[in-house]
């Protein structure tokens, strides 16, 4: 057995040699006793190096950065998420000043904190969930969905949000945004199990909706 | 989630990196710290990786940290074959597990690190991720091998 052989045999032992090789060593092992103990010797060796990487420590080590990794996808979803609307509402505010109609919106925001508080549903990846306070939003016939609707599209357009449901007290509306040309987004929304069609354009710095 | 994303959380390279540390470091606090700082920093830096296979890149930034805080902390990690052994209650399995850790503490960094990674990856991987060729790894992987029999005294019967 030459130092080649010993190099083989372990190769063979992790299953890492070609087939011809393969029989090469076999036949080895069946024919040379020093080649038979010198493999057991590194199959024993195997066995004490696999029980130092799957003790005790290891299995609580992997446990531990498990939960890490799952934070860290928590973490990286909801920083790029919350820095993209928030951003935007600050943008909204000074658009707000030089309009009457954002003006007013910008003093329910005074008013009742913050109009939009986004919380993301981490274990769907393709709807945002926004919870939508109703206040400012409630007309006699109900809430006003065409100011909703026009209100969350300038958040979604500017944080590039294709999808979103929002959770207006007990009631949803789930908008997905299809098309986008020039100032004007298209796409439908689904209230009260009925599909619409949406296109909302903006002008002067607030998007009018109209659906059927 | 990110391809990048995708392929930095795998269980491929959690397991090398998680395996990589404890065979750095010994010790599955320093080796939980050790991975979650690379991963932090892997994010941090995440503008700086090219390419599409981030394996070699997320474990050349562990080394790195690995070796900073070495040098921070001014630690002998190896050559740990002269501490005592406590003889009092000490069970004989307790005694094989220490050899068993003193021996692989024995072996050189590359050593060591090419005997982690064949945990979960093949041997063309590891050379691909070490920048050696299959080769060369096949050689360097037999003689730590043999050093680590001839520490536990396999040879000696």
């Amino acid at each position: 057995m030459n130092e080649n052989d010993k190099i083989l045999i372990n190769a063979y032992l992790d299953g890492e040699t070609s087939p011809d090789d393969s029989k090469y060593i076999e036949s080895l092992l069946d024919s040379n006793q020093d080649a038979n103990e010198y493999a057991n010797k590194i199959k024993k060796a195997n066995y004490e190096i696999n029980a130092f990487f799957n003790s005790d420590d290891s299995k609580e080590l992997d446990k531990s950065i498990s939960n890490f990794i799952e934070e860290q996808k928590k973490k990286n979803i909801k920083s790029k998420s919350n820095f993209n609307f928030f951003n935007f509402r600050f943008v909204d505010g000074v658009i707000a000043l030089v309009n009457q109609r954002v003006a007013a919106v910008a003093m329910v925001f005074a008013i009742t904190g913050l109009l939009v508080i986004p919380s993301f549903l981490q274990e769907d990846e393709e709807f945002f969930n926004i919870n939508i306070e109703r206040e400012g939003y409630v007309t006699k016939d109900g809430i006003d969905i065409n100011q909703i609707i026009s209100d969350t599209l300038i958040d979604m357009a500017d944080a590039d949000i294709k999808k979103a449901n929002l959770q207006i007290g007990s009631e949803l509306i789930s908008i997905s945004i299809t098309n986008e040309i020039d100032n004007c987004i298209s796409g439908n929304f689904l209230y009260i199990n009925k599909d619409y069609q949406f296109k909302s354009c903006l002008s002067d710095g607030v998007y009018e909706t109209k659906f059927n | 989630m990110s391809n990048f994303e995708s392929m930095l959380f795998s269980d491929s390279l959690k397991m090398s990196l998680n395996n990589l540390a404890m065979s750095k470091t010994f010790n599955k606090f320093d080796a939980d710290d050790l991975v979650q700082q690379t991963y932090l920093k892997a994010i941090e830096r995440q503008d700086q990786f090219k390419g599409d296979n981030i394996n070699p890149w997320a474990i050349t930034i562990l080394k790195n940290i690995f070796i900073d805080s070495r040098r921070k902390k001014k630690e002998q990690l190896l050559g740990d074959d002269n501490a005592e052994i406590p003889m009092n209650d000490e069970t004989s399995s307790v005694l094989l597990e220490r050899d068993k850790d003193m021996c692989l503490k024995g072996l050189s960094e590359n050593e060591r690190e090419i005997i982690s990674l064949k945990q979960s990856n093949s041997y063309d991987e590891i050379a691909e991720i070490l920048g050696i060729k299959p080769g060369t790894l096949r050689q360097s992987f037999s003689r730590a091998k043999e050093k680590f029999m001839r520490c536990m005294g396999f040879f000696d019967e």
